[in-house]
């Protein structure tokens, strides 16, 4: 919804998303939902946070930030567990926020009137700037508030009698 | 810079297969042009040296060296190391991260380019850390180590025990496409073990280390490699088993390879015998029959490089019971010489040996050196291949003397040495009873 608002249409848009997919539901639903939209679809991550067999889902997959923004029209960020970060998939906040986390010169390899989304919460200056958090280009905001519309849309839908919702 | 001709030489080139009477124009630390057959017009003013028919090679690069700056200056500091490598004809040599603080942090990666920088004569490449602390655990910041100038990864003299761990390296390292160029050996097999494990072992009442603790890591490693897309460098292997391995997983991917000490591949476990711990190897000196099949997997492409394994250790941890020893030797002077050994003996073709100290560790570190080529970085070396000595202790430049060549008549060695044009090394006997 948020897209399609700012965008006026889903069909042949491209999304990028990028971070922790291996650990996300949000990437996953996304991927799935998209890709039925006729979305072209990027995942974005290291490669120890990708899990085998992403290319089935997604339209594209880059081990390279830069590669893999170049020409969106939408970037998608996505939360990276702290508790992750310093262990076996991720060295460091440092070195995630250096090579994977959303700037102003990583987006500038974006359309320039791509929007930048994130399904909350955020950790800024580990996956994001908070320049471009709260940035004029940032409609994580507005996404929040639609994700609100959409689960009540959902709940509404399974309390109603049976014979509504097929309806 | 003025420039430089290097005359009248056998010009021997593995990269492009040549082997070749010419010359070398080097201009600027680079080589300008490479000519066949007697020197050409001289440019105006150029240095010109007649190389009397000796062999003009690129400089080695030795991918595996240790020395003890920072934290063990007394065992050898990147200038005493650079003195022996310049000896050597080493021109090029990877440092280990063993050293006290662990190069596991870009700001150490960065304080060792400028070191060397500043106070060797040859080029020093840093490798990093693959784990903090060479701890087998936590992964390090690969893409800031690799900005900082790191050219490889590795846990040096530690193996990486958990099969998980190695995965995790083995995937972010794929990221950045940076080499891993681990150590392997099991360390529950290993266990206690001091030299290989077989008849000479319980002749000798000492603990073995059998094969399998190289042989199953191996396996396990070049399974990862495969499903990770890394690039897998084995940094030392010294087994029949491990050629075998090797040759399988090159026949389904590209960006396997291997390496050897030269210690292993010159000597065996027959020179352990008396206790002599300078003979105290990780990998240990395995049997002959380890020493023919590496011979024959250099031969066949499956080593792909050879490294002196150069370790200086002071005579306090060396001098001691064998179990209790340290671990390794010295080599960066003795490993052209000890490799001409195996030319001399007929085993292996000049070029090929050559092509294993230069040619194929350029490639696999991406480098432009290790070549004769118009463009390259001109470190070079002039070999007498013949040139008779003996190896004496005290006479190495390193600034630890636990050499395995103790009092070895070696036939062959460096002439002169040059990094980016300069001479770095010039050795006495220069021409002597040369026409």
């Amino acid at each position: 919804m948020t897209i399609r608002q700012h965008k006026g249409r889903l069909a042949g848009l491209t999304v990028a998303i990028c971070g922790d997919i291996a650990n996300s539901r949000v990437a996953r639903s996304n991927l799935l939902l998209l890709g039925a939209l006729q979305v072209r679809t990027r995942v974005i991550a290291p490669k120890t946070l990708l899990p085998l067999g992403i290319e089935a889902l997604a339209s594209e997959v880059f081990t390279d930030m830069r590669e893999g923004l170049a020409g969106a029209d939408v970037v998608m960020m996505l939360r990276l567990q702290h508790e992750r970060a310093g262990g076996r998939l991720v060295p460091s906040v440092r070195e995630y926020y250096r090579f994977y986390g959303l700037d102003a010169e990583k987006l500038a390899l974006a359309r320039p009137d791509a929007i930048v989304m994130h399904p909350g919460p955020m950790n800024r200056g580990v996956e994001i700037d908070p320049a471009i958090a709260d940035g004029p280009r940032s409609v994580i905001n507005e996404q929040v508030e639609m994700g609100v519309a959409v689960r009540m849309a959902v709940l509404d839908a399974l309390l109603a009698e049976p014979s509504q919702v097929t309806a | 810079m003025t420039a430089l001709v290097i005359a009248n030489a056998r010009v021997v080139d593995p990269a492009s297969g040549t082997d070749r009477h010419g010359s070398v124009l080097v201009r600027d630390g680079r080589i300008e042009s490479v000519a066949d057959g007697a020197a050409p017009g001289a440019p105006e003013g150029a240095q010109v040296i007649d190389a009397k028919g000796m062999v003009l090679a690129p400089g080695l690069i030795d991918m595996r060296v240790f020395t003890g700056e920072p934290g063990h200056e007394y065992r050898e500091t990147l200038a005493s190391a650079a003195e022996a490598a310049a000896a050597g004809g080493v021109t090029s040599f990877v440092l280990m991260p063993d050293s006290m603080p662990v190069v596991d942090d870009g700001a150490i990666v960065d304080f060792i380019v400028r070191r060397a920088a500043a106070t060797s004569k040859v080029n020093i490449l840093p490798s990093a850390a693959l784990t903090f602390g060479l701890r087998g655990q936590e992964i390090t910041e690969f893409g800031l180590l690799r900005e900082a100038g790191a050219v490889c990864l590795t846990d040096g003299r530690n193996a990486i025990q958990s099969a998980g761990v190695m995965r995790a390296v083995m995937g972010y390292a794929a990221n950045f496409d940076m080499v891993v160029a681990p150590h392997v050996a099991d360390a529950s097999l290993a266990a206690d073990g001091v030299m290989n494990e077989g008849t000479l072992a319980t002749i000798s009442g000492l603990r073995g280390i059998p094969r399998e603790a190289e042989t199953i890591p191996l396996a396990r490693d070049l399974q990862l490699a495969a499903l990770t897309g890394v690039r897998y460098h084995a940094a030392q292997l010294s087994t029949a088993g491990s050629a075998e391995l090797v040759a399988a997983a090159k026949q389904r991917s590209a960006r396997v390879s291997a390496g050897i000490s030269i210690n292993n591949l010159s000597l065996n476990e027959n020179d352990v015998a008396p206790y002599r711990t300078f003979f105290k190897l990780s990998p240990p000196l395995r049997s002959e029959d380890d020493r023919q099949a590496m011979i024959e997997a250099l031969k066949a492409g499956v080593i792909d490089v050879i490294h002196s394994a150069h370790d200086p250790q002071d005579s306090e941890v060396k001098r001691q019971p064998f179990a209790e020893a340290s671990e390794g030797a010295i080599g960066l002077e003795t490993l052209l010489a000890a490799a001409l050994r195996l030319v001399h003996s007929g085993d292996v073709p000049l070029m090929t040996v050559l092509r294993a100290m230069t040619q194929r560790p350029a490639e696999i570190l991406g480098l432009a050196s290790g070549r004769i080529a118009a463009g390259a970085p001109a470190d070079l070396i002039l070999i007498d291949p013949d040139y008779p000595w003996v190896v004496a202790e005290a006479e190495l430049r390193s600034r630890s003397h636990n050499t395995a060549f103790e009092g070895a008549r070696m036939q062959g060695a460096v002439m002169e040495t040059f990094v980016a044009g300069r001479s770095v090394f010039r050795h006495s006997g220069w021409l002597e009873g040369r026409k």
